[in-house]
């Protein structure tokens, strides 16, 4: 077999277009990709740079956060010497950001959440790590299932919210029980947050054989709508556990100084994010840790963590209890520090370790973050209807009589703590 | 869709944009009677993934109403629009008889085109990852990295046909250094035959038979010669597939990737059936991504 390596660094050629234009995000990972040298030693600026960034990523995990806000005081921290394609990219981020309301149906949070991926990713740009291609999210669809009959009425549209859909060729595709069938010529890209598919006056032909509508970009289904019917199953749905004490670690790298960050009065924080997505759960975890004085070491970094697959007909709605964690504190004079979690975030304690104020030599510090319970909602992907789509098209939209009767007693046999849930983005005031 | 100042005068512009890389300003409003206007406008475009602000002005004439209307085509784009291009506006302003008023919309009537003429290529192509399923992985040169992949029908009724995959691992890493790169395992073109209503992983369900696995390759001295490379990012499968005959039904893939060498289990090819370690699943044993479908 094949193998061939290839070394790169720095975005070298981001910079050339930064004197008349703002560079997107996106950008930079072209030039990770392609650019090849060296990597300097780790200048001031950059250094700043990235401490500024790392605030701002930290910042962005507290729920309560106002993400305008933190990028904002992020752009007005940076540095005078900071490469200028790093504010572009966050002020280009701030002119992109929709308003949730009547027409943007998601929560700030998702907005949020895609702010501290832009960040990650500007981070990762800069510390010239691997950078995938941005991928656009799905947050909302109005309405989230598609009553057959009503779907076919005259003026009829689905809504789909989410971000970056002009990062990609979005299609359509209308899912039965043994194919499908593109029918994006119906679909319209209202904005980079907002695709809209004609669904009445025939523009979509529904039949009782339809199962679904399926958003798809790079030859992937990303986010399906399930068309109810009354002939209709509800997919089966179950609470999994994931017992406490699970145990992930991370060793930040060190991004200034020459000496240990072990002295007291230095700065700890570290946060750990929950996210879900098909039948795959990952942790999102950073840490940094900055010794008070100038010039001095700076280790901080973030990694994604493999945490959990369900089966693989299944899919994972929704998580119960918050799925960030957070934790900041002042270092004293010990070599290992531990501090505990809150009860209802992911992380029950945290523990830090390498600490050696009195040594000149440099090493490694880690994280190792202990686990609560994780429970999720899976759910079935075949040709069904999932319980929680179908309760949200029922809060939502006018679902017809003879359907409701068909299907409202087949949510007894669903658990009724997920009767309770709402999707993760959903505005709270439909 | 429109806006207006908090002045008393309105400004209405709307930017057309098309694939041959021109777009047409139009704009409508009031102001004064009988004056010159000036029209000042700028939106942004972003074409290939760079973003480019576009500003431009005009001058015009209000009627005995105050009323005007002006449109302006023909003018040239910034980018290639070759591929995805998409607008939004950034802000008008209204100049008369020595006023500026500010805070009007500039608003595309497209905001996104979609310009691509490329032919799809023969199959079609995806990708599943990062994914760091065997988490923080220390690779040394001439460490054997193993992959594989398995896919399932959805629908148990469909034709039996023949499916093609070719794909590789991409596995990016950073070496002591700070430098960064990644290196590829190709895993090769495979054919499947399934048959017809078939609704079983293929080539197999095992995760421990040796038919999971579609390649190896050993790792490249991508930081120097012996020494590690740091990889944290995961893996990345991309694979072309195509289908002969095409059924038309949707088929949902999986991935995975082993180094057992880094795992401390030795440095073994998991297709090596010679390899008695191989059998073993703590060597040859991994996690299986996410499932993704694939219409």
């Amino acid at each position: 077999m094949a193998c061939g390596g290839s070394r790169t660094t720095a975005p070298g050629s981001t910079a050339i277009l930064v004197a008349f234009c703002l560079i997107a995000l996106a950008t930079s990972d072209i030039a990770a990709f392609s650019a090849a040298q060296s990597e300097t030693p780790p200048d001031k600026a950059l250094t700043d740079t990235l401490k500024v960034l790392d605030n701002a990523i930290h910042l962005l995990g507290d729920s309560s956060s106002n993400y305008r806000k933190v990028l904002l005081d992020a752009i007005a921290a940076f540095p005078s010497s900071t490469d200028d394609t790093v504010g572009a990219d966050v002020r280009t981020f701030l002119a992109r950001a929709p308003e949730p309301g009547g027409e943007f149906r998601c929560t700030v949070d998702f907005v949020r959440a895609r702010a501290r991926k832009a960040l990650l990713r500007l981070r990762d740009t800069l510390r010239k790590d691997y950078v995938s291609p941005v991928e656009p999210a799905v947050c909302y669809a109005a309405p989230f299932a598609l009553d057959w009959t009503q779907a076919q009425n005259t003026g009829g549209w689905l809504d789909i919210y989410g971000y970056d859909f002009d990062r990609v060729s979005p299609e359509m595709v209308l899912v039965s029980r043994e194919s499908y069938r593109d029918v994006t010529a119906a679909l319209v890209a209202r904005s980079h947050y907002h695709l809209a598919l004609k669904l009445g006056d025939r523009a979509v032909r529904l039949s009782s054989d339809s199962v679904s509508l399926g958003l798809t970009w790079g030859h992937l289904i990303h986010h399906s709508i399930s068309i109810i019917q009354p002939t209709s199953r509800l997919c089966s749905a179950r609470v999994e556990t994931i017992p406490a004490g699970r145990t992930i670690s991370y060793s930040p790298p060190r991004i200034s100084g020459d000496r240990f960050p072990g002295r007291p009065g230095t700065t700890v924080r570290a946060d750990a994010t929950l996210d879900y997505s098909s039948n795959k759960l990952e942790a999102t975890i950073c840490m940094a840790a900055a010794d008070p004085a100038e010039h001095e070491a700076v280790f901080s970094g973030c990694a994604v963590e493999f945490l959990y697959t369900t089966d693989p007909d299944r899919v994972i709605e929704a998580a119960f209890g918050e799925l960030t964690s957070q934790v900041s504190y002042v270092h004293s004079n010990r070599t290992r520090d531990v501090q505990n979690g809150r009860p209802y975030g992911p992380v029950r304690q945290w523990a830090f370790n390498g600490f050696r104020p009195s040594s000149l030599e440099g090493g490694d510090i880690s994280m190792t973050a202990r686990l609560n319970e994780i429970r999720l909602v899976s759910t079935e992907d075949e040709a069904c209807v999932s319980p929680l789509a179908y309760l949200e098209a029922k809060r939502t939209t006018v679902v017809d009589p003879v359907t409701r009767q068909s299907l409202d007693p087949q949510l007894k046999k669903i658990d009724p703590a997920i009767l309770k849930l709402r999707p993760r983005f959903a505005s709270p005031t439909p | 869709m429109s806006a207006t100042s908090s002045m008393a005068h309105t400004l209405n512009v709307t930017v057309t944009a098309t694939c041959a890389c021109e777009y047409t300003v139009t704009a409508t409003g009031n102001s004064d009677a009988n004056t010159s206007v000036t029209v000042n406008y700028g939106f942004t475009v972003i074409s290939n993934g760079i973003t480019y602000p576009v500003n431009g002005h005009f001058q015009t004439s209000t009627d005995a109403n105050g009323d005007f209307s002006e449109t302006i085509a023909g003018l040239p784009l910034p980018g290639s629009c070759a591929d995805i291009v998409s607008l939004w506006g950034t802000g008008a302003s209204l100049t008369f008889n020595g006023i500026t008023e500010y805070g009007f919309a500039v608003v595309p009537s497209s905001p996104i085109l979609f310009c691509s003429t490329t032919p799809p290529p023969p199959g079609k192509t995806f990708d599943i990852g990062p994914s760091s399923m065997e988490g923080h992985l220390l690779i040394r040169p001439g460490d054997w990295v193993n992959g594989g992949y398995s896919f399932v029908f959805v629908s148990g009724s469909h034709a039996a046909t023949t499916v093609t995959v070719s794909s590789k691992l991409t596995l990016p890493f950073r070496c002591a250094d700070g430098t960064t790169g990644q290196f590829v395992i190709n895993l090769g073109t495979h054919d499947y035959d399934v048959p017809a209503n078939n609704k079983s992983w293929q080539p197999t369900g095992d995760a421990n038979s040796v038919l999971s696995w579609a390649g190896a390759g050993q790792a490249p001295a991508g930081c120097g010669p012996g020494n590690i490379m740091d990889n944290s990012k995961g893996a990345i499968w991309e694979a072309t597939i195509s289908q002969n005959p095409d059924t038309g039904s949707l088929l949902n893939w999986r991935f995975k990737y082993r180094d057992p060498n880094a795992k401390g289990k030795g440095n073994v090819n998991c297709l090596d059936l010679s390899d008695p370690r191989r059998n073993k699943a703590d060597v040859c044993g991994a996690s299986w991504s996410e499932t993704v479908k694939d219409p």
